[in-house]
């Protein structure tokens, strides 16, 4: 018997940010579900526990907002799950010799800052959690050890990023409690991972839960394939 | 060899300009504007023929292109490039968990991950004109998730991280063109940045970075070394 646990998850209305939500919502979590929109989230069947958190992680403000309507329902927060993210495939953002540096930045601004500031807004609410994790959704397309064909330069540049972000955050509050971890959720048929992908969005979301229910503060830091195993750098 | 050296007024970079026309090289200096430049106007009045002075502020994407076009019009060809810009966050009591700033995490982002892409690509045309094109990205051991165990220097780290990413991209984009692209840890080096109790002077870094460009080849590419050549881990 897992203990129903606290859940923020952003980029909650599709793909595997809505998988996670459903399956959190199945085993008896209280869901604090961000997004934009919330067309696809207002069909699951909530009992109750599904609380609608309008963020849009660009912005500050937005954010700021989000943490207020959280402590309106909790005083904590277990685990915060930065899902949301954008790969953009236009040459601008994606291929050597056409790079915008303004393209580049708008990735790096939703991929990387975003997480950055969403922990760093939550991190109060974190810290009245028990054994409060905060997971980043990051790739493979963000391993250097993996890198070794060309394309997706600002979506590769932003994870990288995002995972070094996970890296420093993991070493700074373990003395505090809080574990900090990446994962490679897979190639997952989502808007993103298409529909050719090898995961469907629910098998990937419940990967992702199985690593996040057995984390301790020793695994903090760490870079998980979705099976649980590390993923090289 | 024409070498093109970003970031060239202080620190590392001026030393490579000492350096390479020390040894007969020919340099662009590039700096951006407002910089002291005063120690890199000592060189080039001594070695007006071997030294020229770039307005290369490397952040604005549209002034980089222009320094570009106006170089081609004066050189036959690039043959390094030495993407050495880079910048820590101006308020370091910014740089803890709790304090950080976007605006100001995002501009070193920027200068030290997302312009070396930029400039590269600005000075293609240049490099592809060279017999032996190289790119040099200095980057830093901080950049190493591997290493990275403990706290603090988010912005740094994180635009590390990111331009050793950028690093692979381009190396694998440009291994079809011959052009082989490495992230090269200078050491830590007593510098503006490096601060003064850092284990290397410059001379010596710069010493161990012109080896490994020296001896750069296409089998090197995407690779991250440290300025004695041995392979870092990520």
């Amino acid at each position: 018997m897992v203990t129903a646990l606290r859940v923020l998850i952003t980029g909650a209305n599709r793909g595997l940010g809505l998988a996670l939500v459903r399956l959190c919502l199945q085993r008896g979590d209280h869901v604090f579900a961000a997004a934009r929109r919330f067309d696809a989230l207002e069909k699951l069947d909530s009992g109750g526990r599904l609380f609608p958190v309008p963020l849009d992680v660009d912005s500050g403000e937005s954010i700021a907002a989000a943490v207020d309507t959280v402590r309106e329902h909790a005083v904590g927060l277990d685990l915060l799950i930065n899902n949301a993210g954008i790969f953009p495939r236009a040459p601008a953002y994606a291929s050597f010799g056409h790079i915008e540096a303004a393209a580049l930045r708008e990735v790096l601004q939703t991929n990387t800052i975003g997480p950055l500031l969403v922990a760093q807004a939550f991190l109060p609410l974190l810290h009245n959690g028990s054994a409060a994790r905060i997971i980043n959704i990051t790739s493979q397309q963000g391993s250097l050890q993996w890198k070794t064909r060309g394309g997706s330069l600002s979506y590769s540049v932003s994870k990288a990023a995002l995972n070094m972000l996970t890296r420093v955050m993991a070493a700074e509050l373990r003395p505090q409690g809080i574990i900090a971890a990446m994962i490679h959720p897979g190639w997952v048929q989502t808007d993103m991972g298409s529909a050719n992908a090898a995961l469907s969005a629910d098998q990937s979301a419940a990967y992702v839960l199985r690593i996040v229910d057995r984390l301790t503060l020793e695994d903090s830091g760490a870079f998980f394939n979705y099976d649980g195993s590390p993923h090289p750098w | 060899m024409y070498i093109l050296i970003t970031g060239a007024n202080r620190g590392i970079g001026l030393e490579l300009v000492r350096q390479c026309v020390a040894r007969g090289d020919r340099v662009g200096a590039g700096v951006r504007s407002g910089s002291d430049t005063r120690e890199l106007q000592k060189i080039v009045l001594k070695h007006p023929d071997h030294v020229g002075v770039l307005h290369l502020p490397v952040d604005q994407q549209a002034l980089v292109q222009e320094a570009a076009l106006h170089a081609a019009q004066t050189l036959d060809a690039l043959d390094v490039l030495v993407n050495n810009a880079g910048i820590n966050p101006e308020t370091p009591a910014e740089d803890t968990f709790g304090a950080l700033q976007e605006a100001s995490v995002l501009h070193v982002l920027h200068v030290n991950a997302v312009a070396p892409l930029i400039v590269a690509q600005a000075f293609m045309p240049l490099l592809k004109k060279s017999p032996r094109p190289r790119i040099i990205n200095i980057t830093s051991e901080m950049g190493s998730l591997a290493d990275k165990t403990y706290g603090g220097s988010y912005a740094y780290c994180m635009s590390k991280a990111a331009l050793n990413m950028a690093t692979r991209g381009m190396a694998a984009d440009l291994r079809k063109d011959d052009i082989p692209v490495v992230a090269l840890d200078p050491g830590w080096v007593r510098t503006d940045m490096g601060g003064p109790s850092a284990s290397l002077s410059p001379a010596e870094s710069v010493r161990g970075i012109l080896r490994v460009i020296d001896t750069l080849t296409l089998k090197d590419t995407g690779r991250y070394l440290d300025y004695t050549g041995r392979d870092h881990r990520w």
